[in-house]
């Protein structure tokens, strides 16, 4: 069967394109070994961590070096959340998932579809402000 | 002090008295004395619906308008022009107070449905996350000194209502405890008895609220399910024993309620998954429930009746649903629930009789 695209409705502050950033995703090699550690150790809750950036090739773009539990010295860094994961059922192949950023970009009414579908094909750059670990939307484009 | 009674009364004793003059039966004179005991009541009522209405379609729109996030105006004006609206109609509100008491109440419902469009323009303007608890604590806390100032009933109903929705925030994706109700719920209480005249509504909203704090209390210090339900059901039970004395009939049917739904809950297997004798847990509850109840119906208590039916009706339904015919389901459900109208119906006339007597 096939489905449409939706657009995603927030009852008070309108229409908005989900979002989801690559350096939500990262596997082992990206983590601090020490968090590694701590993530195994218990089995449930949150935890507090921090995404280091840095500038990518291309030059405007940034992209996840490192994801620590310490406040790192950079300026350049993000503040966010991971779930414990406990041990790795299948090994190095397990991805982990943390929040760092905001992940609602809201939009005019009736004006997300197309950058709804961008999203979906993951074809969105989102521009950023960020302080002090903490990260401001301020536009998203196409690639 | 004139007898109050409802305006439709008021009109039938009109009539009947003019009838009776034409008769010859009743003298012009004792008509009008005896039409002067008595007052209708509420008369304005009318008018007071229409403004509260308005105004409350009017701060949809508002809130509306800015949910629509139109592109034409940048958020930056779009604030300033919240900023002023807000002013101005809290403005139009104060000048209005001293003549047009019901006109001006409806400008200050502007003005608070206003405040809260403007925070939630800031939130959407800088794309800011999961603040939609935040965002009704600071509308609630904004408020709260209008109901104060008007001795205003409606607004802290509403105060209250956003600050239930913020106790929420607790099973939010963050897991905030909400720490700011600690000092809010003793203000509302404080604010009900001292200065709205000891309202029903303000104590039942409070009481929520309370509960509601307490649930999501407990949710973050991730206390088991079961604990959090059976804390409710014996606030409850507590609530409905021994009522406030200010607050008699609102104590006994808000303490009525909580107990009867977190009761019926606790009836069911589920609610004590998370406890190792989850197999026994609910019938021996069942049973010391069954108990209260009797005890209740003894006392006369209609929301037992309710709550006593309800019971019945969830047995009936889990039992018999798998294995009874559809239709013979339906009739007999049917047959129970007009079975227990019958029974409210009856005890609460025999309440009435014995309270005239």
């Amino acid at each position: 069967m096939e489905t449409i695209p939706v657009d995603p409705r927030d009852i008070l502050y309108g229409d908005y394109v989900s979002l989801q950033f690559a350096i939500e995703e990262f596997d082992k090699e990206a983590i601090d070994p020490s968090l590694v550690e701590k993530l195994a150790s218990k089995n449930s809750g949150n935890l507090t961590v921090y995404a280091v950036l840095e500038r990518q090739d291309s030059g405007d773009l940034y992209g996840l070096k490192t994801v620590t539990a310490k406040k790192p010295n950079e300026d350049l860094y993000l503040k966010g959340t991971m779930y414990y994961y406990g041990e790795p059922y299948d090994g190095d192949q397990t991805i982990y998932y943390a929040d760092f950023l905001p992940d609602r970009f809201y939009v005019s009414e009736n004006t997300g579809m197309e950058l709804e579908k961008l999203s979906q094909r993951g074809q969105l750059l989102a521009e950023m402000k960020v302080k002090d670990g903490f990260a401001v939307l301020q536009d998203i484009r196409p690639k | 002090m004139k007898r109050k009674i409802s305006k439709p009364q008021y009109t039938f004793l009109e009539n009947e008295f003019n009838f009776l003059q034409q008769r010859g039966i009743m003298e012009p004179e004792d008509a009008r004395d005896i039409l002067a005991l008595y007052e209708p009541r509420g008369s304005a009522n009318f008018v007071r619906v229409l403004l509260v209405f308005g105004a409350i379609l009017i701060g949809i729109g508002i809130l509306s308008f800015i949910a629509g996030n139109w592109a034409g105006l940048t958020p930056f004006f779009k604030f300033g022009l919240i900023v002023i609206a807000f002013i101005l109609f809290y403005l139009a509100g104060y000048k209005l107070e001293e003549n047009y008491e019901k006109t001006a109440r409806s400008m200050y419902y502007i003005g608070a449905a206003i405040y809260g469009a403007g925070i939630f323009l800031i939130g959407q303007s800088f794309h800011l996350q999961h603040t939609v608890y935040t965002d009704f604590l600071l509308w609630a806390i904004g408020i709260l000194p209008l109901a104060y100032y008007l001795r205003d009933q409606l607004v802290a109903v509403f105060a209250s209502a956003f600050l239930i929705i913020y106790s929420f925030s607790a099973f939010s994706a963050d897991g905030i405890t909400p720490y700011w109700l600690l000092l809010l719920i003793p203000a509302l209480f404080w604010m009900n008895e001292k200065r709205l005249g000891r309202k029903g509504s303000i104590f039942i909203m409070g009481v929520l609220l309370a509960t509601a704090f307490v649930v999501n209390l407990l949710e973050s210090f991730g206390v088991d399910e079961w604990i959090s339900i059976l804390l409710v059901f014996a606030g409850g039970v507590l609530l409905a024993l021994f009522p406030f004395k200010q607050y008699k009939p609102e104590s006994y049917w808000i303490g009525s309620i909580l107990f009867g739904i977190t009761g019926i809950m606790l009836t069911f297997p589920f609610s004590w998954r998370e406890l190792a004798i989850e197999n026994t847990a609910p019938y021996v509850f069942t049973a010391l429930f069954v108990i209260l109840l009797i005890y209740f119906l003894k006392k006369d208590s209609l929301p037992a009746i309710l709550i006593t039916c309800a019971l019945i009706y969830r047995y009936y339904a889990d039992i018999t649903y798998d294995f009874m015919p559809k239709s013979l389901f339906f009739i007999i459900g049917g047959l129970l629930l007009i079975g227990f109208g019958f029974w409210f119906e009856k005890s609460r006339r025999e309440t009435v009789k014995r309270h005239e007597e």
